[in-house]
């Protein structure tokens, strides 16, 4: 087998893999925030900004994995 | 159109390599030098529409500080720092908008590049954050500083048995908090460097699997990359704001108390790092 195709399988589990647990997270963080939202109209724009930068913060291991998937693709 | 991952040098000057990405810092730091004490022009009680503007932005972020680092005063002493790297990463993120800057080539690479979609500028960023907060901190006390990650002094004062095993746990601890430290330099420089890397990645791979509709199919995903730049500068500041009042909180309150300032009426500072916003 070419060593070109482990190269690209490793970046693409990487990637796979690595979205799981960030996409559920910030599905969480919506549903959350959604709830809050349905209880207390009011404070909607209370709520709105700290769940966009909680999602930020949660993106943050995906954006490892992007890091280590293209550090493969391109640079080894 | 090819992506690369590392920045590409141009030219040295001695041992300092000149990459695009620096040469796109220094152009974002001379317009801001230049246009914007012209903007500012005529700035009073009464405010012009620029000033208002800019104070809807600054603010709201003042008062940010005040929270995490304690007083009115201090969040005057650690803003204007805070508030250039919000202003700095904000710019850069949104610097691909400025129409041909790709074109410009030089010996056959592009002469201006994202400076934040590159690993050594965010990582700079990071470090100079992380490394003001522990400079200041060493600057103060340094003996308590370095106390804080190799953590003796609780077992020279322990007398009884169980309070030498907490002081032998303690010192295991030390060295956690210290790969901690590292950690959050890793995490900022990274948050940063992916989602502003990934926008630009997005870009050049949509517009080379499009055929004749190019132009404006890539319209959706520019959007998207502004709105990511405009909240990942939001969240490197505050997260530095945060992680700086976490170091620097007790040996602010020392040096206060050292120079006589008062110490009581200040806002306490949570412990945890759940975000404490309100518009």
């Amino acid at each position: 087998m070419d060593p070109v195709i482990f190269k690209v399988m490793a970046a693409a589990f990487c990637m796979a893999i690595g979205s799981i647990g960030p996409a559920l997270s910030e599905g969480f963080i919506a549903a959350k925030a959604m709830e809050a939202m349905g209880r207390n109209p009011g404070a909607t724009e209370k709520i709105v900004p700290n769940m966009i930068v909680a999602m930020a913060i949660c993106e943050t291991t995906v954006i490892f994995a992007m890091v280590i998937a293209l550090i493969i693709l391109f640079a080894v | 159109m090819e992506v690369h991952l590392a920045a590409h040098t141009h030219f040295s000057i001695g041992p300092i390599p000149v990459t695009d990405g620096l040469l796109t810092a220094y152009a974002i730091t001379l317009g801001c030098a230049v246009f914007l004490p012209l903007l500012m022009r005529g700035a009073g009680l009464v405010p012009t529409r620029f000033q208002a503007a800019a104070e809807a932005l600054v603010e709201p972020m003042m008062k940010q500080f005040a929270r995490a680092f304690g007083s009115e005063e201090r969040a005057r002493e650690f803003g204007p720092f805070l508030l250039t790297l919000m202003l700095f990463i904000g710019i850069a993120n949104q610097f691909s908008l400025v129409p041909l800057v790709n074109q410009v080539v030089l010996d056959g690479h592009p002469l201006l590049r994202l400076s934040t979609a590159d690993l050594s500028g965010t990582l700079a960023l990071a470090l100079l954050t992380i490394g003001f907060a522990h400079g200041y901190a060493l600057w103060i006390s340094p003996l308590r500083h370095v106390g804080d990650f190799v953590k003796v002094g609780h077992l020279l004062h322990a007398k009884t048995g169980s309070q030498r095993l907490t002081a032998a746990i303690e010192l295991f601890l030390g060295p956690m908090e210290l790969i901690s430290e590292f950690a959050k330099i890793l995490s900022l420089s990274f948050r940063l460097f992916g989602n502003i890397f990934a926008g630009e990645l997005m870009v050049v791979i949509i517009t080379s699997l499009s055929a004749y509709t190019q132009f404006f199919v890539i319209w959706p995903i520019n959007i998207l990359g502004m709105l990511v730049g405009f909240i990942q500068a939001f969240v490197f500041t505050l997260l530095s704001t945060m992680f700086m009042a976490q170091t620097l909180r007790p040996y602010l309150d020392l040096r206060d108390a050292r120079l006589g300032r008062k110490t009581e009426g200040l806002i306490p500072f949570s412990r945890d790092p759940s975000l404490t916003l309100t518009p």
